[in-house]
């Protein structure tokens, strides 16, 4: 049994481990060096908590952290806000441009079903940016961002607009590419998937709010319908064809445009007098480097427009954004 | 006592100290949550583009988050949810979050490991699953870049193992079963000896994470969309039952699972099944011809792919990757389809459990959901799947056309 009241163990694995002789109490120039070492050793390691490189998260603030858990107890604390009334309808149309050449679309990586998805031996070019003669550029989404909701809807969503529009909207492809490139629609209405193809597909939806992954047999065609409306355009892929992608937005209200290579796009009848937001995207071409002219016209910032519009006025925006 | 020896003496003794400081250690920092750099990135980088600070002659810059954008989203996640040592939860009026989430069981879960003199443990998450897991279910914990596949990382409030339908959170019963299972074929043990009583706490933990992560994504959209976060309680009380009610509501929208309309007859169903198998179900496209898992090897998950691969399917670059690895992200691995042929099922290997994975498709992965079959079709594929594992590779099987045909 090692006596483990006089250290002798600790001793014994110190001066293993500082590679010493048996002979502690003889010279020390080999273990000073190696307490040196060890001290430094240690002092390099520091305390630190040895988590990746993630930078720490940073100090909440305790007074608002009590003052919030305060109010909620308290039933809230919300103040009633004034509600400003919209004073009628405006319309914002325009032309998107994209100023220089585009770069050149690269061809699908096709990497499977090549007699159905690449015919000829040749692959399909993808869709980043489809442009008209003149750069009028296509697939490109302006969506109204302010929520319309909590307010009367006679006032605040003109009849061309309101939301629970129903019926079909047709999403197919053909020869492993989807017809549409970007598709938007109102959440209420049903998606049509299609598949025109004589190998199987599956169609998967990074819906936010209503995700799914349908799997659809040569020539079948299945529905997907939405819980609610996105924040932004989410992708619609093929896990068989994993070059396959789309871009879906749904939103409730129908204040939503799509370019095609006309580069045009028209939100009518937008409630005028309140401050709205217009959100401006596109897959790949960034909006806050474009310059905008145009009535009433502000800079796009963060791809989006903050404006409070006048009633019975049409609104004319023409955008051009550098190529990159 | 001579100056050499005293001088000897003073060096054991340092020497000594030093030893025992490093094994000690120098005490332990307290846990905290760590923010979700990541998902910020991906938002930060939908933000766009800004001038230069230099001026606007120079290349644009991306837009990023500033300090007090961080110590917002940091300030609001604590007056939600409390820290990791003491859990807290800002309960709405309507009683909705008290549904989803006891704070009485999260206490047990929370702090570090110890127990009362009762007996009564405390901090069995980190007893239990942090090390894997993450204090924050992060799926980063001090073991998870060892395993694979990497432990889940819960704040996306994704879970593949269960009975909702795709884009519905789990029931707590799933994650009860998941806990009691384990998952075969990964590192992520049974707990089946714990006690109900533990086990329940597990799982509300497990949920309590999930759930300020969740928020935790919405505060980062907000703060990038509106420069800063509406601090006001009734906002966050929003934001937190938005995300509850989800939870809420996964208990009724679990899928039924429909009764075969004949009894079993192997030869003839499983025949069924092998002809969905390369047909109309279109398994054979992922999980291959010989049903080894080989058909799609290139596919990534959701937990990879909004921040490692590009539009088209193809991994980002090498500095993209690195960028997002500083962040605190794992190596991107390929997601493999299910090799059919071990007789090893991650949700599980009853029939019902298969039922479910093919009738529903897995969350977070590329397998599809089987709505256009008939539950019968479905059953088919059952027996077909649960049958591969004894078909011996070496028997000579029966070559149908749908096999060898090269589609291409």
């Amino acid at each position: 049994m090692p006596d483990f009241s006089n250290g002798n163990v600790t001793r014994r694995v110190t001066s293993r481990l500082l590679g010493t002789s048996k002979s502690m109490g003889g010279s020390c120039v080999c273990s000073q060096r190696a307490v040196l070492a060890l001290a430094l050793l240690a002092v390099s390691f520091g305390c630190d908590d040895k988590r990746r490189y993630v930078t720490p998260a940073p100090t909440p603030d305790a007074t608002e952290v009590t003052a919030i858990r305060v109010a909620a107890g308290s039933g809230g604390g919300s103040t009633a806000e004034t509600l400003m009334e919209p004073t009628g309808w405006a319309t914002i149309r325009g032309t998107i441009r994209l100023v220089g050449t585009p770069p050149p679309n690269p061809l699908y990586n096709v990497t499977k079903d090549n007699s159905v998805c690449a015919p000829g031996g040749v692959s399909p070019p993808s869709e980043v940016y489809v442009v008209g003669e003149e750069g009028q550029l296509a697939d490109a989404v302006i969506w109204l961002k302010t929520d319309l909701s909590e307010g009367d809807e006679e006032l605040w969503i003109h009849e061309s607009a309101r939301p629970g529009l129903t019926g079909e909207v047709e999403f197919d492809q053909h020869a492993c590419v989807f017809d549409t490139h970007v598709l938007a629609m109102q959440s209420s209405q049903t998606l049509r998937i299609l598949n025109s193809d004589s190998v199987g597909h599956n169609t998967k939806l990074d819906s936010e709010v209503s995700a799914s992954n349908v799997t659809l047999p040569a020539n079948g065609s299945a529905t997907a319908t939405f819980r609610g409306q996105d924040r932004k355009p989410f992708k619609a892929s093929c896990a068989i064809h994993p070059w396959m992608y789309a871009w879906i937005i749904t939103r409730e209200n129908g204040y939503f445009d799509v370019t095609d290579t006309t580069g045009t796009f028209e939100l009518a009848h937008l409630p005028a007098g309140v401050p709205l937001d217009i959100v401006f995207w596109h897959e790949a071409a960034q909006f806050d480097s474009s310059e905008i002219r145009g009535d009433g016209s502000t800079a796009i910032r963060r791809s989006r427009i903050s404006i409070t519009l006048d009633p019975d006025t049409v609104y004319e925006w023409d955008i051009s954004i550098p190529a990159p | 006592m001579n100056d050499a020896t005293t001088k000897s003496v003073i060096l054991r003794c340092g020497a000594i100290a030093l030893t025992m400081l490093v094994v000690v250690g120098c005490g332990q920092p307290e846990a905290e949550f760590s923010l979700n750099l990541v998902r910020t990135r991906i938002v930060e980088n939908e933000m766009g583009t800004e001038e230069n600070p230099l001026g606007a002659e120079h290349p644009r810059v991306p837009i990023r988050l500033t300090e007090e954008n961080f110590e917002e989203i940091s300030t609001a996640l604590t007056a939600m949810f409390g820290t990791p040592d003491e859990p807290y939860l800002l309960l709405d009026d309507e009683g909705l979050v008290a549904k989803v989430l006891n704070l009485d069981l999260l206490r047990l879960g929370a702090g570090p490991v110890g127990s009362d003199e009762d007996g009564t443990p405390h901090g069995l998450y980190r007893e239990h699953c942090a090390h894997c897991h993450g204090v924050t279910g992060d799926g980063a914990g001090p073991t998870a870049i060892f395993l694979n596949p990497y432990p889940r990382d819960y704040r996306e409030g994704l879970f593949k193992f269960k009975s909702t339908p795709l884009g519905i959170p789990p029931t707590h019963d799933d994650l009860l079963t998941t806990l009691e299972e384990g998952i075969p074929g990964t590192a992520m043990p049974s707990f089946k000896l714990l006690d109900d009583d533990e086990l329940e706490v597990l799982v509300q933990y497990v949920k309590y994470l999930a759930i300020r992560g969740e928020v935790e994504e919405r505060l980062i959209i907000e703060v990038s969309e509106e420069d800063a976060i509406d601090m006001s309680a009734e906002n966050l009380t929003n934001y937190l039952v938005s995300v509850a009610r989800k939870w809420e509501g996964a208990a009724s929208m679990v899928m039924p699972v429909e009764q075969p309309s004949a009894n079993y007859d192997e030869e003839n169903q499983i025949a069924l099944g092998r002809e969905l198998f390369f047909g109309a179900g279109t398994c054979a496209k992922c999980h291959g011809d010989t049903q080894l898992g080989d058909g799609q090897t290139t596919d990534y998950d959701e937990w990879t792919k909004p921040w490692a691969v590009s539009d088209d399917g193809t991994l980002e670059s090498n500095d993209v990757i690195q960028e997002f690895r500083e962040l605190g992200a794992f190596p991107p691995r390929n997601i493999l389809p299910r090799n059919l042929r071990l007789g090893v099922f991650r949700g599980g290997r009853r029939p019902v459990d298969i039922y479910r994975r093919i009738r529903n498709g897995i969350e977070g992965t590329p397998m599809p959901g089987q709505q256009l079959l008939s539950a019968d079709e479905v059953w088919y594929l059952v027996y077909y799947v649960l049958d591969l594992q004894h078909e011996p590779l070496s028997r000579r099987r029966v070559i149908v056309a749908e096999q060898t045909r090269d589609i291409n």
